[in-house]
């Protein structure tokens, strides 16, 4: 019996997706404190590298913007709503090698969404995947222009790195919904479209942690939530 | 008390419940209709001469209470699940390990005698003995009526043996028995790591004589004590014979007749004797008594 | 009324009302006999009934979605030719054809039966005619009729073709009105053919029939006495939905089965419920079937994971089962706690003992220490595997004289001159300590990582926390340079420490000191009653159950033999002054406020208790010697897990994993590798690896040794790495002990991987693998193409770089196995989850395109071939040849 009311209930549900309010959520991730001192990279090793950089690189972990604002954080929605389920985008999400430096350095995908991986560089990489939850893969890429796809099943965040250049890492986030941002160079963040309701959001960083805020979205739209980490 | 209730409602003690009541109905029953016709002095049996066919008027009743017995089996058989426990494993027995209910009351007898004269010789002269009755009751009298009057010897000694030896021992083997076959008040509760006291002397030993000598033989003196306890017990009989073999009883008797109605009834006794060897002592502080004869064979 | 009645004469009573009332109440009786019988002791038919409604309606709603699925405008197009094909049905064309076609197809009806006639007759005659041949009669006659048969059968044959061409040639005249009509229907049925399966089953489902699905096995156990018990089976007569996908989310009793992959080895429908499950087989009601509904029966069903119990009916020999990890953490707790050491318990008896030789204990400790050990080891080491004896003051210091007397005929010496430890640096040795791996086994104050993840409430080697207060400095230099030399059984391997790292880790272990102060124990050392009574302490306690003590060799298992003991009943167990918990109570055991303890009065409330305080259920009078441990709730619960399995009822072989060769080498292989720790740092069989909880990435710590590790190395090799390990991953700082492993013991870790991979023992000439030539320019084009040489070095190599290198390929063509690199360049991760070493391949594609087209197994023979000849200047001459 239970299992024909259930059958009923999936029909329903898919009749009765009815248009819902929707809002952005616009915010900064400030920082406090004393910034670290950037690490310099040490590309010796790979000559390829070392090419590619005439002038000093230094490692992303740590970006204090100008603004002292936090690069690289990662918000997106940890709470809020509920078993909904969202379809992934069409389009890809493009992850480069150039440099023998990973762009992004931070990036957030849907589950079913697909990865580029991309190789702009002459040189061998490889992409490993330090997920738990996802199956991990470790790629490599050793001639120019190569292109893998990837897709994730599992919501994480996870690092990924190069067994041949010590010093590559990136970090992805892999989640369930649409509704997540990572701050640029002025350490701003939209997420978009948001319907109404509560929720709480979180930002996360590699180095430090996470912090959550809590929202409420409602019918008139913007709403702003700021973070501050300290150094 | 919780306990009790258990034990009474347990499928397989109904008809022991039942019984309990049934025999005590009916002894009153027999024993008032007895009294009755004592009284008048002609039984009310005798007087009754109306008398009416067995077809229909008997087989009629007697069709309607099978119906009626049919339905109450029906009911019993629906209402209560047969009393099935675990399945027999060699390993471990249950405790208690308790006969058929029927068997209760020699099991009883098991903890008094050893299993050679408890299981074998004293179940078997309840069966002669009941065999023997047509032959060795020479009373006419009380034949078709109830009487107490004229059987006093008979109906005294039925009463005893089945109402007190067999119905009674069942009682006790179904409901104050428990693990370990301890001795269990109705209100008390079956603890099966009760502890019993365990300080059985054989008869000679209360006068100073071992039952074994050190290298652990029988000891021929205590043998012997034994011994002329159990005949002396036997051989009052006899002096009871030579008191009384003049009287018109007796000679109407005849003295195979007396030996075998003394040794059953002498037999009998000596159960009851036993038990309460067992049972008194402790009452007045001595230690209870275990065996009164130790041989090779068998222990009485 | 009765007294009137009484009055009455018998002959005029009526008992008509009587006969009315009686046999009406032995109807209803009867009635309610059937009704019972029937219905109220038969819930099972409700149960069933419910099943295959949810399947109908399960499948009714895959038919309706398969049917959602169709496309419909290709369905109404189909509809539409049809519809026109059966209107030309109707055209007089159609029917003149269809007519001729009928009276044609009758009288080739009649011409094929007058041919089968006519050959009949044929052969009849033939037979008289041959017989009148043989028995040399007129044969003339009968001859001739044959040959009219025959002609007569040419004659209807020749119809027959002719009737039959004509048929052709009007079917192909209808065909311009069918074949559009045919193939549309053939494409309905395709279209629909998933959603009428769905129909089909799930009409066959609507009209199932209602029956006890029942398994019986005729001989299953076999008990001590050596008879044979069957069982019988019915589970599955509510429990129907077991492997039904569909049923993965119903309720009970529909409810599939968690774990089909246990299932694929132990088919219900061969063996039933009841063995793994336990509960009563035959019974068709719940309570019954399940056990609280009675009490008699003696093997309830098991719940949660004490289900895993009984996995060691049948694998009491394994101590891994792959998909029973509470079983194999149950057998792991018992064996790391030694429980065998004093009791008999089936599948333990080949297990070495588990604490140290105690023949010169006396050389390495003080009196004073030996003293306050044996009185409580948890004192000094509160994660020890040594129980509390509870042994009294006088008693310890008697079994502390005896040990100090046997010491007196110890030959130990040290094998360094007095003093050489000296002159270590503390902070060096420290670091030391840290990296080269003594942590994987050893705690101290402030790492405890490793016994954290191994979740067990003891470690598995003495912490060293205040080692220093305990042993002296030379006794620690010696032991940490060769722990065989004072202990030839010692499980504690060598990490090749030099002289130099040897003193800084003396320094170090020193610093870590007992800050407590103690009493003097009152020791009489060289009293002779004091070492006799010493002597009779540690029989009576059964110390040579987990130590060996010289002159206890001859003594046997002091305590009580286990292999009955998960049918003992509650009636057999003392439960001592703890008071009596209620049946109704959530848990078996609970300590009360005023410091009492209160136990279910069942088996597994005892065992609880037991398991929790061993002497719980001592009493003024009764004496127990089991010694105190101090395992956490679910380590009571496993081991009490494992306890309900031990009965003398065992299945019969037949129904028995087959305990072959290879098992037995895998198993062996388990024991060693649990003995001497493997675990620790490798992950084997999906347990151990403990160690990797310290590393941020796994690769960075020891590797795991996944099953294919057999078909992986080269067996000379793996020999010579065991007696003397070598440098692979340079990256690690961890180092690989060694273990001074025997022959024997080597040729155990090497069956165990063998036969972990499927593989068999076998001599095989590496040097001589066959290289094709033509794989070799291509090669060595791929191997730079791909860069394999950035990460892996193929010659000697040195520097600060050298460290973060993969491992050397020169080593690859001695140490691996030819067909296993072409497995791993396929898949790496498949092989060794979380390597570092990345697959180049991707869906039979190489990267680069231009050698042999791209294809993926040329390419990795090539790359194989090319890897072989590295470090290998002979492969590469004979291949030129």
């Amino acid at each position: 019996m239970f299992q024909k009311r259930m059958y009923l209930a999936l029909t329903g549900l898919m009749l009765a997706s009815a248009p819902l309010v929707a809002g952005d959520v616009t915010g900064k991730v400030s920082f406090s404190g004393k910034a670290p001192t950037p690490v310099k990279l040490l590309m010796s090793a790979d000559p390829v590298c070392k090419k590619a950089h005439p002038t000093d690189v230094y490692s992303e972990e740590v970006i204090v913007n100008k603004n002292q604002t936090l690069k690289n954080v990662l918000v997106y929605v940890k709470d809020g709503l509920g078993g909904k389920t969202f379809p992934a985008p069409a389009e890809m999400v493009v992850f480069d090698q150039k440099g023998c430096m990973y762009q992004p350095h931070v990036l957030g995908i849907m589950i079913g969404q697909e990865l580029e991986v991309v190789n702009s560089d002459p040189t061998l990489h490889n992409v490993h995947s330090l997920s738990k939850l996802n199956t991990q893969f470790n790629q490599a890429q050793p001639m120019k222009g190569m292109k893998m796809t990837k897709k994730f099943d599992k919501v994480e965040t996870f690092k990924v790195k190069c067994e041949v250049h010590s010093w590559m890492g990136a970090y992805i986030g892999v989640f369930s919904n649409p509704y997540y941002a990572v701050t640029g160079d002025d350490g701003s963040f939209t997420i978009k479209g948001l319907p109404a309701g509560e929720y709480t959001l979180e930002a996360w960083h590699e180095k430090y942690g996470t912090q959550t805020a809590k929202v409420k979205v409602d019918a008139t739209g913007k709403v702003t939530a700021d973070f501050g980490f300290k150094g | 008390m919780q306990n009790l209730v258990q034990i009474i409602s347990k499928p397989d003690n109904i008809p022991i419940v039942l019984l309990t009541f049934s025999v005590i109905y009916f002894s009153w029953l027999a024993w008032t209709k007895a009294r009755r016709n004592d009284r008048l002095g002609t039984p009310v049996e005798a007087t009754m001469d109306d008398k009416v066919q067995v077809w229909p008027y008997l087989v009629r009743v007697e069709f309607l209470m099978s119906i009626a017995i049919m339905i109450v089996m029906i009911v019993w058989s629906v209402a209560l699940n047969a009393p099935l426990e675990e399945p027999a494993n060699k390993a471990t027995t249950p405790n208690p390990s308790k006969a058929p209910w029927y068997f209760l009351g020699l099991q009883e007898m098991l903890v008094y005698f050893d299993p050679w004269i408890a299981g074998v010789v004293l179940p078997s002269l309840i069966i002669v003995g009941l065999m023997a009755i047509p032959y060795i009751d020479i009373n006419e009298k009380g034949n078709g009526y109830y009487t107490f009057k004229e059987r006093k010897f008979a109906i005294s000694v039925f009463s005893f043996g089945f109402l007190i030896l067999w119905v009674f021992l069942i009682f006790i083997g179904t409901f104050l028995r428990g693990p370990g076959w301890n001795f269990f008040w109705l209100w008390e509760k079956w603890d099966p790591h009760y502890v019993a006291v365990l300080t059985n002397m054989d008869l000679s030993e209360f006068l100073g004589i071992p039952t074994h000598l050190p290298d652990n033989s029988l000891n021929p003196v205590a043998f012997i004590f034994g011994a002329v306890c159990v005949l002396g017990y036997y051989s009052l009989g006899g002096i009871y014979w030579l008191k009384k073999r003049n009287t018109d009883l007796m000679k109407k008797l005849g003295f195979l007749r007396y030996s075998i109605i003394s040794f059953l009834f002498l037999t009998m006794m000596g159960l009851v004797i036993k038990i309460f060897l067992r049972l008194a002592p402790t009452a007045i502080g001595l230690n209870p008594v275990k065996y009164v004869w130790v041989t090779p064979w068998f222990n009485v | 009324m009765f007294e009137k009645r009484a009055q009455t004469p018998v002959e005029n009573r009526s008992y008509a009302e009587y006969y009315i009332v009686f046999s009406a109440l032995l109807f209803l009786g009867t009635v309610w006999a059937v009704w019972d019988e029937v219905k109220v002791r038969r819930p099972w038919k409700e149960y069933q009934e419910e099943y295959h409604a949810l399947m109908t309606a399960a499948l009714d709603s895959m038919h309706l979605q398969s049917l959602q699925q169709v496309d419909s405008s290709r369905v109404l197009q189909l509809n539409e030719i049809v519809r026109k094909a059966e209107e030309g049905f109707g055209t007089e064309g159609y029917q003149k054809l269809a007519d001729t076609k009928e009276s044609l197809q009758k009288d080739l009806d009649v011409e094929t039966r007058d041919w089968r006639f006519a050959r009949s007759r044929s052969d009849a005659a033939y037979f008289q005619y041959k017989k009148a041949e043989e028995e040399g009669g007129e044969t003339k006659a009968l001859q001739d009729e044959v040959a009219l048969h025959d002609a007569d059968a040419q004659t209807h044959f020749n119809r027959m073709n002719d009737l039959q061409a004509k048929i052709d040639m009007i079917d192909s005249s209808l065909g311009q009105y069918t074949d559009a009509y045919q193939k549309a229907q053939v494409e309905l049925v395709s279209i629909f053919k998933a959603a009428n399966s769905y129909a089909s089953k799930a009409a066959k489902m609507r009209d199932a029939p209602v029956e006890i699905r029942q398994v019986i096995l005729e001989d299953y156990e076999l008990t001590p006495f050596q008879e044979v018990k069957g069982r019988v089976d019915r589970c599955q007569t509510c429990h129907a939905g077991w492997k039904d996908d569909l049923m993965q989310d119903a309720p009970q009793p529909y409810t599939k089965h968690p774990f089909p992959e246990l299932l694929a080895k132990h088919n219900p429908e061969k063996f039933g419920c009841t063995p793994c499950h336990r509960g009563q087989g035959p019974a068709l009601t719940e309570g019954m079937a399940h056990g609280p509904g009675d009490p008699y029966w003696e093997t309830p069903i098991l719940h949660g994971d004490d289900t895993y119990a009984t996995c060691n009916s049948c694998h009491f020999n394994e101590t891994v089962l792959k998909y029973a990890k509470p079983f194999t953490r149950a057998k792991q707790l018992i064996i790391d706690s030694g429980c065998y050491g004093c009791h008999e318990i089936r599948g333990f008896d080949d297990l070495p003992k588990i604490g140290p030789m105690l023949n010169s204990v006396g050389l390495k400790d003080q009196p004073d220490w030996i003293y306050r050990w044996v009185k409580n080891p948890k004192d000094y080491n509160p994660h020890t595997r040594m129980p509390n004896f509870k042994l009294s003051s006088e008693q310890a210091a008697a079994v502390t004289a005896f040990l100090l007397n046997i010491s007196k005929s110890s030959t130990f010496k040290l094998e360094h001159p007095r003093g050489s430890f000296a002159g270590g640096n503390a902070a060096r040795g420290k670091k030391v300590f840290e990296t080269v791996g003594c942590q994987a086994c050893h705690v101290t104050a402030g790492f405890t990582t490793v016994r954290d993840s191994r979740g067990t409430s003891y470690d598995i080697a003495p912490e060293l926390t205040r080692v220093g207060s305990k042993l002296g400095g030379d006794w620690i230099f010696d032991w940490i340079k060769n722990p065989r030399h004072f202990n030839p059984e010692t499980r504690m391997p060598n990490l090749r420490l030099t002289d130099a790292e040897a003193r800084d880790v003396v320094a170090y272990l020193l610093t870590l000191k007992d800050d407590r102060t103690f009493e003097k124990a009152p020791l009489r050392l060289n009293d002779t009653s004091q070492v006799a009574f010493g002597e009779k302490t540690v029989k009576e306690f059964g110390c040579f159950g987990c130590h060996n003590i010289p002159g206890t060799e001859k003594e046997g298992k002091v305590s009580v033999d286990l292999s009955d003991f998960g049918r003992k009943k509650y009636e057999q167990m003392d439960f001592g002054d703890t008071h009596e918990l209620s049946l109704a109570d959530t848990v078996d055991y609970r300590d009360n406020a005023d410091g009492s303890v209160a136990v279910k009065h069942t088996w597994r409330g005892w065992v609880y208790g037991k398991l929790k305080n061993p002497r719980l259920y001592q009493t003024e009078r009764i004496v127990q010697k089991m010694p105190v441990f101090t395992f956490v709730d679910g380590e009571i619960k496993l081991i009490r897990m494992f306890l309900i399995s031990l009965s003398n009822d065992q299945p019969l072989p037949k129904y028995q994993r087959v305990y072959d060769k290879r098992m037995q080498d895998i198993e062996a292989g388990r024991r060693l590798t649990m003995g001497y720790n493997c675990i620790q740092c490798h992950n084997l069989e999906d347990r151990g690896g403990y160690i990797l909880a310290k590393y941020e990435e796994p690769a960075m710590g020891p590797p795991m040794l996944p099953e294919s590790q057999g078909a992986k190395v080269q067996e000379p090799w793996l020999h010579s790495f065991l007696e003397g390990p070598t440098t692979i991953r340079p990256w690690l700082k961890i180092r690989m002990p060694t273990f001074s492993l025997t022959d024997d013991e080597i040729a155990k870790v090497q069956r165990y991987f063998l036969g972990l991979s499927n593989e068999d023992f076998m001599i095989r000439d590496y040097a001589a693998t066959p290289i094709e030539a033509k794989y070799l320019a291509p090669g060595k084009q791929l191997f730079d193409t791909y860069q394999c040489g950035k990460c892996h070095p193929s010659g000697s190599v040195g520097g600060a770089v050298s460290a973060d290198l993969a491992p050397n390929l020169e080593m690859a063509h001695t140490r691996l196995k030819p067909e296993w690199i072409l497995q791993w360049l396929h898949d790496p991760q498949k092989l060794q989850p979380g390597t570092r070493m990345p697959s180049f391949f991707n869906e039979g594609q190489g990267p680069d395109a231009t050698v042999f087209g791209g294809s993926e197994t040329e390419q990795i023979k090539a790359l194989q071939a090319h890897v072989w000849t590295l470090g290998s200047r002979r492969v590469v001459a004979s291949a030129n040849k």
